[in-house]
């Protein structure tokens, strides 16, 4: 169901939010010990409580929490400011997919349609047209229209045929083994 | 901080999300006879293309929106186009044959905007591997009736839809067609051959019955599939 782009897309995605991730975490361990250090001078809330309620605090866990607190930070702002992932797991239905940044309109059309285009949609505008279409088992010949140009080889498909000297896509869905 | 967090929520939602997109509604049966009756052809014709697109839709071998959009394309020909567009539906209709896929084949013809001359010649080489298919196919045994009757000792439940022998002609002449219409040589028996032996497996146990299929890989041979061609392009015959 997997292009060979779209995988690429989920990779530098995960790498981006890493990338995040790793930022955060750099000279955090001499930021954190600097301000306990600053802090230590007047008793804070933390000491005021623990000095009232008797509790133990201990560096290594204060160093711990300051690194989760950064972690999840940085995975938020990553997830918030990156490009959304793809899902890893397609709903119900067939996966009709372009990857074309540049294009205006794309729409699918084929067997499933009696050849009338179905338009495929960019929410996110990341260059990405998606179509989910619920079909029931069978063989079907399909095309895209991008920018209305007929294209008829999808790297997903099963297989091709040719036919008034165009190309069509072709996939097996349902038990065949096809998408 | 919390509406920031609101709208990375949001949008990631969106993200996760794909764009579910209905099929257009169904076309009802009705809907294709009422077309039908607008179209310029003679009334004999019409009349018997109503009692056959009923069969042929109540037998599942044609979808009413198909044959909508293959209807309302033949209303946009010229009259004398548009009758032969009727005459090769007539004669299709008749023989049995699960239609879908030939009227798609037309469809994707008139969407590229070939004329309907061309378009005929690919429906009338289709329609013609069908007859030849069938036709050699009961004389091996393959077929036991011709598809418009009975197949009296297949023992098999009885399923919704086209019948599993009429899938089995379809798919066979479909995968010959395939090669000729994509510029193959029709003496290239072997190439043929080959293509009918990997659909038929492609479609083994789920769209075909595996014991028909079975029967046919059995029969399957370039000779065959020569015996089918050779007919299908005999001068008679076009």
């Amino acid at each position: 169901m997997w292009s060979s782009d779209l995988e690429e897309r989920i990779r530098e995605v995960l790498a981006q939010e890493a990338e995040a991730a790793r930022e955060g975490l750099e000279g955090l361990e001499e930021r954190v010990m600097r301000a306990i250090a600053q802090r230590a001078a007047q008793p804070s809330l933390w000491q005021r409580l623990k000095g009232r309620w008797g509790l133990t605090f201990s560096p290594r866990w204060a160093l711990a929490g300051a690194a989760s607190l950064a972690l999840i930070l940085g995975f938020a702002l990553g997830r918030m400011f990156a490009p959304s992932p793809l899902p890893l797991s397609a709903q119900a239905g067939t996966l009709f997919a372009v990857v074309n940044p540049q294009a205006h309109s794309v729409a699918v059309m084929g067997d499933f349609s009696a050849w009338e285009p179905i338009p495929l949609t960019d929410p996110d505008g990341d260059g990405i047209w998606t179509a989910v279409l619920e079909l029931p088992p069978g063989r079907y010949a399909y095309a895209f229209l991008v920018d209305g140009r007929w294209v008829g080889q999808d790297p997903q498909a099963d297989e091709y045929v040719r036919s008034f000297g165009e190309y069509a896509s072709v996939r097996y869905v349902g038990t065949g083994g096809g998408a | 901080m919390r509406s920031w967090g609101l709208v990375g929520l949001v949008l990631l939602m969106g993200g996760l999300g794909w764009a579910q997109v209905p099929l257009a509604p169904p076309a009802t049966p009705d809907q294709v006879l009422e077309l039908l009756q607008t179209l310029p052809a003679p009334p004999d014709l019409k009349q018997s293309l109503t009692g056959e697109l009923i069969a042929a839709m109540q037998e599942a071998r044609l979808t009413p929106g198909v044959a909508l959009a293959f209807l309302k394309e033949v209303a946009e020909l010229s009259q004398a186009d548009g009758e032969d567009a009727l005459g090769i539906l007539n004669h299709a209709l008749a023989g049995g044959y699960i239609l879908d896929p030939l009227l798609n084949a037309a469809l994707k013809g008139l969407r590229l905007g070939r004329p309907w001359s061309e378009v005929a010649g690919v429906l009338k080489l289709r329609i013609r591997l069908l007859d030849t298919t069938q036709q050699v196919f009961q004389r091996q045994g393959v077929l036991l009736m011709p598809l418009g009757e009975a197949q009296p000792s297949v023992l098999r439940a009885p399923q919704p839809g086209p019948l599993p022998e009429a899938k089995l002609v379809l798919e066979t002449a479909w995968a010959i067609g395939d090669f000729l219409v994509a510029g193959g040589s029709p003496a290239d028996a072997v190439s043929m051959a080959r293509e009918v032996e990997e659909r038929l497996l492609r479609l083994r146990g789920w769209l075909l019955p595996a014991d028909l299929v079975d029967r046919l890989l059995a029969e399957l041979s370039p000779a065959l599939i020569q015996q089918i061609v050779g007919l299908a392009l005999s001068p008679e015959r076009r």
